[in-house]
């Protein structure tokens, strides 16, 4: 599954994009793009609106102005399957990880594939598959998320958003849970994800605190921006 | 489907009594609505059929030949209401007479003084009216000496079931009404979506129909469970009152046997209650997922 994008066009374009809730301004005439296999980090204090900027892309929120283009497509138009197909095309991390616990981990990952219409067995095997490349041995794959560490339930969230190979990777803070080392194995993860050609967005509020990738592109936002 | 079927049992094993519950409702509204049924198709058509109604004594006169005294009772029996037609000699109503006058048969050397009787029996859904114009004509019979109708008891009688009527209807009402409410509350119980499981689900690109589909089935699994055990409630009632209905048929000088349904009946009242709760399962959802997805 992949957006048909050119790599000249820019897989995510921000044109002057406001967000309030109710009177509150989140975010003031945002502009931005990314391009296909970048990595990009949307850094800023709390309130600065980096996960609102991230659901904004998911089309899991509208913009109170302006327009936000997805490879190519204005997301104010997209409606019904469309937009199905555009959720379907990313993996979203977000921020603490919802995952839902009245099931397993396991069946958790495997919701993406088949939403996307695999058919369960199928789906289980390949959220098997993700959960075991992010580091969860099959008895915690049976377990409830609540039942598992806060760095384990990030990599059941990071597996979950893998699980149908998107294009486009959104992470809200993934490093959030985890010890040094954890973060930068991650880091390398997700620059390798970059190489095979996978668009990462991540919010993060403390950027020298990770050890980022040389490609990553830093998009600072200020809460001045919303105010 | 077989997904969302093991996600419908699951959600319903997360809450069993709720499940219980709904199961309990929806079986005992499906009881009411089918006993409702069962004595509208079966009972009341058999009581209106039954020989217990009024009665006409047709006293024949003397030296009528037997051949007149059987076109009587072919004509008796021609009348609106149909009654059962039964012939009482004079010779056999003598003969217990005299038996229990304590004289024994034939010793007595004075001639029978009584008549041939033909008692018309009319089945208990028959007019008072009616009996009463049948009596008038019967009258007017060649052959006829006299007839004697007792409609008093049966117009007082008749008087109480239309009563009795009136109210059994209103209470039938009240009960489908009751039953029509129950169904769909029932169903409605069993779907809960919550705010952030329809969150996660948008999230990953689930479609409306992925995500209403387990808590359709769910509501769907609930009335058909409740359907089949409101089947075999009914069937147990049913060949319970068996014995009592025998009896008091009998009394009536009649038998009793409750209609054969069709096999496809039951499957059917399965059928309907599961879609039923698949609606109402697939609106709730709906209009839950519509307050979650409401946009910001």
């Amino acid at each position: 599954m992949s957006f048909v994008v050119t790599p000249s066009t820019p897989l995510v374009v921000f044109d002057r994009v406001a967000k309030r809730y109710g009177a509150m301004p989140v975010l003031r005439a945002l502009s931005f793009s990314v391009t296909r296999s970048e990595f990009v980090v949307v850094s800023g204090p709390t309130s600065a609106g980096k996960s609102t900027t991230l659901r904004l892309i998911a089309a899991l929120e509208r913009p109170s102005e302006g327009t936000i283009t997805v490879a190519g497509s204005p997301l104010a138009g997209l409606r019904g399957r469309a937009l199905l197909h555009l959720r379907r095309s990313m993996g979203i991390v977000t921020q603490p990880p919802l995952l839902l616990d009245d099931r397993s981990v396991l069946h958790n990952v495997a919701l993406p594939a088949a939403a996307a219409g695999m058919p369960w067995r199928e789906a289980c095997d390949r959220a098997a598959a993700a959960l075991n490349k992010a580091g969860l041995v099959p008895s915690e794959q049976l377990l409830r998320p609540s039942h598992l560490s806060g760095g384990a339930r990030q990599r059941a969230a990071l597996a979950r958003a893998l699980v149908n190979r998107p294009a486009l990777l959104l992470l809200d803070e993934p490093a959030a849970q985890l010890d040094a080392a954890a973060s930068a194995d991650l880091m390398r993860v997700l620059d390798q994800f970059v190489v095979s050609g996978v668009t990462v967005v991540m919010a993060c509020a403390h950027p020298r605190a990770i050890p980022l990738p040389a490609r990553a592109r830093v998009i600072a936002l200020d809460v001045e921006d919303a105010r | 489907m077989s997904a969302a079927l093991r996600r419908a049992a699951a959600l319903l094993g997360s809450r069993p009594w709720r499940f219980l519950l709904g199961m309990l409702t929806a079986a005992a509204a499906i009881v009411l609505l089918l006993t409702v049924a069962v004595v509208a198709a079966g009972v009341a058509p058999r009581i209106a059929g039954l020989k217990a109604g009024p009665q006409l004594s047709v006293f024949v006169a003397t030296e009528t030949p037997q051949s007149e005294l059987e076109a009587l009772q072919s004509r008796l029996a021609a009348l609106d209401g149909a009654p059962a037609v039964r012939l009482i000699p004079r010779a056999r109503a003598f003969a217990e007479l005299s038996a229990r006058a304590g004289v024994a048969a034939g010793t007595e050397t004075r001639a029978n003084p009584l008549p041939d009787v033909l008692v018309a029996q009319f089945g208990l859904g028959v007019e008072p009216a009616a009996v009463e114009r049948a009596a008038a004509q019967v009258r007017t019979w060649r052959g006829v000496d006299a007839v004697q109708a007792e409609v008093g008891w049966y117009r007082r009688l008749a008087a109480l079931a239309a009563g009795a009527g009136v109210v059994g209807a209103v209470a039938g009402a009240a009960a489908l009404l009751l039953a029509a409410m129950a169904l769909p509350a029932a169903a409605a119980a069993q779907v809960r979506l919550p705010r952030e499981e329809a969150a996660v689900l948008r999230m990953v690109g689930a479609s409306t129909s992925f995500i209403v589909r387990p808590y359709a089935c769910a509501a769907a699994l609930t009335l058909a469970l409740g359907a089949t055990l409101a089947l075999a409630l009914l069937a147990v009632a049913l060949s319970s009152a068996q014995p009592q209905l025998d009896s008091a048929a009998a009394a009536l000088g009649s038998t009793f046997a409750w209609p054969r349904l069709p096999v496809w009946l039951p499957i059917a009242v399965v059928v309907m209650a599961a879609v039923l709760g698949w609606l109402t399962g697939w609106i709730v959802t709906h209009r839950h997922l519509r307050s979650s997805d409401a946009p910001q």
